[in-house]
């Protein structure tokens, strides 16, 4: 795909995946505070953010579940992977299923206790649902800009 | 009008998922991307068509996207006008909690406290706040329209890949 495609991905999967971590971002820049009420609201639109299930970072926490952050993590590291390694496009959805299953295991397996729910566990799962469902989208995306092109 | 009805009805019905507390925590970012492929599917079936093509995927996802948050956003703006009350509300000492922890001057987390107590006495006295409106309508519109065309782009990827196993 066109590395500059990628490289635009890349950027805007960065402003989401930092948007997470805001609490060292006002670290950085305090005077981000002010956008704190709306990006907290921004992420309660994809997440539950039960307080029990975040991440802690710092003195803060991530504004998302561990699994959420698992999710988006995936996509980021593929993202910034598929820069510097060609990835072939996925054709079956085998994979989809798998990550879907392990992703849904661990959902209800710790939603009626037959297990403790784990951060560690939580977020490997959603690492590997995002970063699978990552390679769809771009294989889809592929395929679009391939049409575009040839029309 | 009927090419816009597929991603009318699965906005419409991602718009209210989104506003059910239960499902919203379960379902999390997968309501918008699900009533996208929903709406590729309905189109495909309503037109009879066999084969659906990306640039197509991508537009019902994204209109799919804008009308969840047209209606998502209109109905989480009339349930705060009439219980005058909401997630804001709800979670002030969250908030207020979570802004204790943060590394800033107390004169900046104050600053940040008062606005969002204006927001919160404004939603509790009218059940309306500028600053809320506009945070719940830019927001809906930013997280429902990427995560549709991402939807719409899936279900086309999906729906070709099960079309060339079944033709094998």
């Amino acid at each position: 795909m066109n590395r500059k495609i990628d490289l635009v991905i890349l950027l805007l999967v960065t402003v989401w995946y930092s948007g997470i971590f805001i609490y060292l971002l006002i670290k950085i820049f305090p005077p981000l505070i002010f956008a704190f009420p709306i990006v907290n609201h921004l992420y309660s639109l994809v997440c539950h953010q039960n307080p029990a299930k975040l991440i802690p970072i710092y003195t803060g926490h991530t504004l998302i579940c561990a699994r959420c952050t698992g999710i988006y993590s995936g996509i980021f590291f593929i993202s910034l992977i598929s820069l510097f390694i060609k990835i072939n496009n996925i054709k079956s959805r085998k994979l989809f299923y798998t990550a879907l299953i392990i992703i849904l295991f661990d959902v209800l397996m710790t939603t009626f206790k037959i297990y403790e729910y784990s951060k560690i566990v939580a977020f490997t799962t959603g690492i590997f649902f995002g970063g699978v469902m990552f390679l769809y989208f771009r294989s889809a995306l592929q395929k679009l800009f391939k049409i575009t092109e040839t029309n | 009008m009927k090419k816009y009805l597929p991603s009318i009805v699965s906005g419409f019905g991602a718009g209210v998922l989104q506003i059910v507390p239960i499902l919203k925590g379960l379902a999390c970012c997968l309501i918008v991307p699900a009533a996208s492929y929903a709406a590729v599917l309905l189109h495909k079936k309503s037109n009879k068509i066999s084969k659906i093509d990306y640039k197509t995927g991508l537009v019902i996802g994204l209109l799919t996207g804008i009308f969840a948050a047209v209606f998502g956003s209109f109905f989480e703006i009339i349930i705060t006008f009439i219980t005058k009350q909401n997630d804001v509300t709800g979670s002030f000492n969250q908030i207020q909690q979570m802004l204790s922890t943060l590394p800033i001057t107390p004169e900046l987390r104050q600053e940040v406290l008062d606005m969002i107590a204006g927001v919160n006495n404004d939603i509790a006295m009218y059940g309306f706040s500028t600053l809320y409106t506009i945070s719940i309508i830019m927001n809906n519109f930013i997280v429902n329209t990427i995560f549709g065309m991402v939807g719409g782009l899936i279900a086309v990827k999906f729906i070709d890949s099960k079309e060339k196993r079944d033709s094998e």
